[in-house]
């Protein structure tokens, strides 16, 4: 049997800092065939030359900016996959990330999306940091319930819709409550397969203390609200329950 | 037990909050773990929240719903100890940042209901995530156990 396609969507703004490694590391993923989209939401750095170096491998969209859950929905729209993946721009893939997930998926016919865990990893400029958060549980594995460590069926976005546009952050924490509200079948791979790139301009947190921004809190707030609305409708005095996988180990690839 | 004289704010360091939609959202961001409130609770919330202390907050509870004055202190004294259970507020200097009074006035009083803290521990994972937890405050952060080192 034919290895299916997995289409990997990279949206970035303004990220030619770290954009090249984070497309060098799908490239070193050990499965084909893939193919890579990059949606540049409007930026106005040297990120359309960066992807340009690639030549044909890689395939590149612009949108006028728009947030990135406008540039998701923008990359699915495009891609030809019957699985979709995707990196943000400052963000690394392991090389394994895609063969362990999809060997999931052949395991069980049933599954719907498998996320995995993830490692954040800091700057060298932000040594200081890092240091202060030795022994923190931001600094150990975590599960990633993030679009990062996210394999799904392309079939799947069409049952739990896209990224939610109305949101400017909190998106794929919508999309994942969405997804378990209407049951789909997940995995959480115990394997970190994903490392977050702290760095001074990470969107939605404080730099320096890692603490959500009052925006991002709000956002989380008002995600969580319209979950508890949805799973209380037909009157329901109490929502549904979500049933999540439950955490394993974590183990160090 | 605690005094009418109390102040109980939100542990903002951990705890996100918010009254939409008459319904009070609370997330624990360090452990995923949310909570809901609505109608009285709500009220309650939005009064704790700015420094109300527990006698004011008894007074807003008579005057805008149907209840005595007796059943509202038992109900929302309950409440506080489950907040304070679960870690949603800490007690707080009296008499602190607020200056007007609470306005509650109106014609007809609402039909009550004893309010409720509703837990849920469904997606701590998710929550506890994306975005990373906070709670380091703005000075350099310690190992919990430094100090008994």
């Amino acid at each position: 049997m034919a290895n299916s396609l997995i289409s990997c969507i990279v949206p970035v703004f303004n990220g030619e800092r770290y954009l090249q490694e984070s497309l060098d590391s799908i490239l070193a993923q050990t499965y084909r065939p893939i193919e890579i989209i990059v949606i540049d939401d409007g930026s106005t750095d040297g990120t359309r030359a960066v992807v340009a170096s690639y030549g044909d491998a890689i395939r590149y969209l612009w949108q006028p900016n728009a947030g990135p859950p406008r540039a998701r929905n923008f990359g699915l729209s495009a891609a030809e996959g019957e699985f979709v993946a995707f990196l943000d721009a400052d963000d690394l893939w392991l090389p394994d990330k895609l063969s362990l997930q999809i060997a999931r998926f052949r395991e069980r016919p049933d599954l719907d999306l498998c996320v995995t865990y993830c490692q954040v990893f800091w700057v060298p400029e932000l040594a200081e940091e890092e240091a202060r958060f030795q022994g923190h549980r931001l600094s150990r594995p975590l599960p990633g319930y993030v679009t990062q460590t996210l394999l799904a069926r392309r079939a799947l976005f069409a049952k739990v819709g896209g990224f939610d546009t109305s949101r400017s952050v909190g998106d794929p924490a919508d999309w994942f409550l969405r997804a378990a509200e209407q049951g789909v079948v997940m995995e959480l791979l115990p394997d970190v397969l994903v490392y977050r790139r702290f760095h001074k301009n990470n969107f939605s947190v404080e730099s320096g203390t890692r603490r959500m921004t009052p925006h991002m809190q709000d956002a989380m707030l008002h995600v969580v609200k319209a979950s508890l609305d949805r799973r209380r409708r037909d009157n329901a005095v109490d929502p549904m329950p979500l049933v999540f996988p439950h955490p394993q180990q974590a183990k160090k690839v | 037990m605690l005094s009418l004289q109390d102040c109980f704010r939100p542990r903002e360091e951990e705890i996100a909050s918010k009254v939409i939609d008459g319904e009070a959202i609370l997330i624990n961001l360090a452990t995923g773990v949310y909570y809901s409130m609505d109608k009285v609770g709500a009220l309650v919330w939005d009064l704790l929240q700015p420094g109300y202390n527990v006698e004011e907050v008894i007074s807003a509870v008579t005057s805008r719903y149907d209840v005595t004055r007796e059943q509202a202190e038992v109900d929302v004294r309950d409440l506080v100890e489950e907040l304070l259970q679960e870690n949603l507020v800490a007690s707080t200097e009296n008499g602190t940042t607020h200056t007007a009074e609470v306005t509650t006035e109106q014609q007809e009083k609402v039909p009550y209901e004893i309010p409720k803290l509703n837990i849920y521990r469904d997606m701590g994972d998710l929550l506890a995530l994306d975005p990373p937890v906070p709670g380091l405050g703005d000075t350099p952060w310690k190992e919990p156990d430094e100090s008994s080192k």
